[in-house]
């Protein structure tokens, strides 16, 4: 199940990087510059759709989302399966 | 006590003499440093060394209780206490008289009277950026990123740093205080780069200081020309980049010097190709710290990107001081990062643009940057009406004299020459890798210091 979701989260932030950049599960994308703020709030909204979850802003930082091993872990904090 | 002044270089010699002796000892060396950086801090006002001291120390026991409680509200609570009190003793010595002016010209809008005396405050120099430091370590220990040291010596050494303790750059504690649990003198090539920077940093000074009355032209005084406005604005914008970057090349030179790295603070701004990319190259400390400790806060809270990113942006301005000219300055970089936002989220993500595309872009940014800085530095509101209009539609007719023309044209030079300088140290291998290159560049950046500098005028930045 955890692969699955991973493979999910992949999927997503996939579509959110450059085409070229290669990213790796544990590739920094927020404090690298790849996703900037607006990508960042973007990617909690489509997280919260594809997996039905929550994601409260007070409860989390950018560096919850800064990579796809941090972004599993997160989402599965708040429920995702 | 400026870096670029004679007792300045008496200051840190004896300091560097005794540094080396008791280079093996860490309390000694710990001890030493703290007590010259107060005494460098007391020699422009000793009255403000207990402020400094004391909203330390606070900040230091609360952020070992925020570490030592297991109770969710108490920790918010002890955090709110440390963010509310520096932002309390700020807000004093920097806003207080700006917020009577504006209550008494307030009243008077609507024919009242009140007639308030403005207090006698005399702001404490590097307030606005020894609290941010302080609030980044009370912040990140709630927010369990860093553990809370417990050596208290540590701790009122890293934030009393003399390099970066008046005018930056804004050094996180995560980032400075595990460097100064172990320190020691660095090596031959560091040595030689942080002696690269410190005359890299004399020289943008120098530039600074040349460029300082072509800008005093024109913003002071009545109408000018186009050209001389021009020339004026273009001055100021080559002066505050040479003036603070200076500043900083000048602090991370003696911190490598002392076997400490600081992070880069600017990183050729005015190469930038739209307001975002000019705020992720300039003052880029302030501008991270807003971005992790205001915006993406508010942000991850309530979603409202181009709002969020507009209150940070005015309150970047006002960080720069209580004055409606730099509130202005950030409602317009506030309205610009808000637009490039807007067009950016249109752009499909893997288009590229093409060379002269790109060139325009720096052109334009460099442009609203210009105008930006009108603001920032024009004396009043009107101040600045005023040479934004003479710089676009001028009473006053523009004669292509040998001298208006020489002035700008050397201004445009002395701009390009300050990033000349950083592209050569922050891009050219072949100078920071080779020490003959290295010393040959140096010796030059001293030369122009030496022949054409002024010892001991003062930095803009020191004011915020």
């Amino acid at each position: 199940m955890s692969q699955e979701r991973k493979d999910k989260v992949r999927g997503i932030i996939a579509k959110r990087v450059p085409k070229s950049a290669k990213v790796t599960d544990d590739t920094a994308l927020y404090s690298s510059g790849m996703l900037d703020s607006l990508g960042i709030i973007d990617l909690i909204v489509e997280l919260e759709e594809a997996f039905g979850i929550s994601i409260p802003g007070a409860e989390i930082q950018p560096a919850d989302l800064d990579t796809v091993n941090r972004i599993d872990e997160t989402i599965g904090r708040f429920g995702a399966t | 006590m400026l870096f670029n002044s004679a007792s300045f270089c008496a200051f840190f010699f004896v300091f560097y003499v005794l540094y080396y002796f008791v280079s093996k000892n860490h309390t000694y060396k710990l001890w030493l440093i703290t007590i010259a950086s107060l005494l460098f801090y007391g020699l422009f006002n000793y009255k403000f060394v207990p402020i400094l001291i004391g909203t330390g120390l606070v900040d230091f026991y609360l952020a070992m209780a925020i570490a030592d409680s297991k109770d969710a509200v108490r920790r918010k609570r002890l955090v709110t206490l440390s963010v509310a009190m520096n932002l309390a003793v700020l807000a004093f010595f920097k806003y207080t008289n700006f917020f009577l002016a504006t209550v008494q010209d307030g009243v008077g809008l609507f024919h009242g009277k009140l007639a308030i005396k403005p207090l006698d405050i005399v702001v404490p120099l590097g307030i606005s950026f020894y609290t941010f430091q302080s609030i980044s370590y009370t912040i990140d220990v709630y927010r369990k990123n860093f553990q809370p040291r417990r050596r208290v010596l540590e701790f009122i050494a890293s934030l009393t740093f003399f390099p970066h303790l008046v005018a930056g750059p804004i050094i996180r504690s995560s980032l400075l205080l595990p460097q100064f649990e172990k320190f020691s003198l660095p090596a031959w090539s560091v040595v030689q780069r942080g002696l690269l920077l410190i005359a890299a940093g004399l020289a943008k000074k120098t530039i600074a200081d040349v460029l300082a009355p072509v800008a005093e032209g024109a913003f002071t005084g009545d109408h000018v020309s186009a050209i001389d406005a021009w020339s004026g604005v273009l001055a100021f914008t080559g002066q505050i980049y040479g003036d603070f970057a200076g500043y900083t090349d000048i602090a991370i030179g003696i911190s490598a010097l002392l076997g400490f790295n600081l992070p880069q603070n600017f990183n050729l701004p005015y190469l930038s190709t739209s307001p975002a990319d000019f705020w992720r190259r300039w003052h880029i400390s302030l501008s991270s710290w807003l971005r992790d400790y205001v915006y993406m806060p508010m942000v991850l809270r309530n979603r409202k990107v181009y709002r969020d990113l507009f209150i940070t942006m005015v309150l970047c301005g006002i960080w720069h001081g209580a004055n409606w000219t730099f509130l202005l300055f950030g409602v317009y970089h506030g309205t610009l990062v808000v637009v490039d936002a807007f067009v950016v989220k249109r752009i499909p993500r893997d288009h590229t643009f093409s060379l002269p595309v790109r060139v325009g872009q720096v052109l334009f940014t460099l442009y609203l940057m210009t105008i930006g800085f009108v603001f920032f530095r024009a004396t009043s509101l009107p101040n600045a009406w005023r040479l934004i209009r003479d710089l676009h539609h001028s009473p006053v007719p523009s004669l292509l004299t040998f001298d208006a023309v020489g002035c700008l044209v050397l201004t445009v030079c002395a701009l390009i020459g300050c990033h000349l300088v950083d592209y050569v140290i922050l891009h050219v291998k072949a100078v920071t890798g080779r020490a003959a290159v290295m010393w040959t560049l140096a010796v030059l950046l001293m030369a122009i210091s030496f022949a054409f500098g002024t010892a001991g005028a003062a930095f803009i930045y020191f004011q915020f």
